[in-house]
């Protein structure tokens, strides 16, 4: 790959990048890490990778593995089971979204139980699909489902507690922004 | 069969790139069929539709995109075999290596010199012109990725040295002996950094276990030498910090030791 399709490469995905790392991460500068590392990994290996219309999928498995390997240290996700969908999903008024940044709603995502936040961001991101996100997580395309419906009714609720949160203060993503709209 | 719909249709993206895959045509024939499932599809796309617009608004560092395009740049391995004037410079080299064998073998350097290169390095990594080999949080997992490499590994870290975290590490040759450093979170100035050689690469080598205290520009460094290793403690809070971090040496665990644990 040359320096100009790299540069390509950087242009079309580092911020996407950026904003799921820092979905998982929760602070910024770890986030601008794992996105660095992860295009260094790029150019270091991603020559090796054949089709280069998968290298979204590679750089997106990348950063969340090496988010797995250096800043997680518990167990890999556990198996969750399809099971229905809750019927009881609270009612979020389009006008709550005139009311909040995209840092309010980033402080929220955050909030999700991370079983469910990886696939909810990526699917956010609305760069990759179901099938995607199943190789990305190596899961199974059910339990991505599964994920992405209770994920969805959990933010709906963390969107609602940090909106009446943040109705109170200004909040500000960063370091310790979820401690404190949670507290 | 409107919960199994919902659960698909959960991962139908609202921009429309999923309509023409056929694991949601069922379920959204489904909801063309039921109102109450059509009404939920409507609110869940409308709801999907604001937190993706609303994530996009979350934009990286202004910086990120230079540091990823120079931190790239700068790791890349240099195409030197294609520059012929590098071709001249490296057989000079080689003849000059080869003249300085007769006269001073092996290389061995003053522990001052040393100790000027190793700072520069790391001023370099601060600065974003270089950057680490390794990341990692936990100084066994870079001691273990040293090892891998060959690289001077500490075989003992100061034990309240070793219960920091680490942000990773970095190992590189210079004039022939190869170096190691391992950067720890400490204090408010970015950190504490550790720098390992072989004991044999320095004429005078920093003394066993009285560690010796010194300055260079904004450095302050504390060097020790134990077993075959010498080893350099660098940060910017002071001398202070360096004595308090590097106190129990003594008694520290051992890192080998911990190594086989795992």
């Amino acid at each position: 790959m040359s320096a100009i399709d790299f540069d390509q490469l950087v242009d079309r995905h580092y911020q996407p990048l950026y904003r799921f790392a820092l979905s998982l991460a929760k602070k910024a500068e770890e986030a601008a890490d794992l996105t660095q590392q992860t295009f260094f990994l790029w150019a270091s290996k991603g020559h090796q990778l054949r089709d280069l219309s998968k290298a979204k999928s590679w750089l997106f498995t990348t950063i969340y593995r090496e988010y797995i390997s250096t800043y997680r240290h518990t167990s890999r996700f556990p198996h969750v089971e399809i099971d229905e969908v809750s019927d009881n999903l609270p009612t979020i008024p389009p006008s709550v979204f005139n009311e909040i940044d995209g840092n309010t709603v980033m402080v929220a995502m955050t909030q999700v139980d991370e079983v469910y936040r990886a696939p909810l961001v990526l699917f956010y991101l609305d760069d990759l699909s179901y099938k995607e996100i199943a190789d990305v997580l190596d899961v199974p395309i059910g339990t991505v489902m599964s994920r992405l419906a209770r994920g969805k009714a959990q933010l709906r609720d963390r969107l609602l507690e940090v909106r009446n949160v943040s109705a109170r203060k200004v909040v500000t993503f960063d370091a310790g922004a979820a401690q404190q709209t949670s507290a | 069969m409107n919960e199994e719909a919902k659960l698909i249709l959960s991962a139908y993206r609202p921009n429309g790139e999923d309509a023409a895959d056929p694991a949601f045509a069922q379920a959204l024939a489904a909801a063309g069929n039921d109102p109450a499932l059509a009404e939920w599809l409507a609110d869940q796309q409308a709801f999907d539709r604001a937190v993706s617009r609303k994530l996009a608004e979350v934009s990286a560092p202004d910086t990120l995109r230079e540091r990823i395009l120079a931190g790239v740049k700068l790791s890349r391995p240099r195409r030197w075999w294609r520059l012929p004037q590098l071709w001249l410079a490296a057989a000079a080299v080689a003849l000059l290596a080869m003249l300085g064998s007769f006269v001073r073998s092996p290389s061995k350097y003053e522990i001052a010199e040393w100790q000027k290169h190793a700072l520069s390095v790391l001023d370099e990594l601060e600065n974003g012109r270089t950057g680490f080999d390794k990341r990692g949080r936990d100084s066994s997992q870079l001691v273990a990725w040293l090892r891998t490499q060959s690289a001077p590994a500490p075989t003992e870290i100061p034990a309240k040295l070793s219960a920091r975290t680490t942000y990773g590490c970095k190992t590189w040759q210079w004039n022939g002996q190869r170096i190691s450093l391992m950067c720890f979170k400490a204090g408010e100035k970015g950190g504490v950094h550790l720098f390992t050689t072989d004991r044999a690469s320095l004429t005078k080598a920093p003394p066993e276990g009285t560690p010796a205290f010194d300055r260079h520009g904004n450095w302050f460094v504390a060097s020790w030498s134990k077993d075959r290793h010498s080893y350099m403690l660098a940060g910017e809070e002071g001398e202070p910090m360096l004595r308090e971090l590097i106190a129990q040496r003594r008694s520290s665990q051992q890192i080998a030791w911990l190594l086989e644990l795992r």
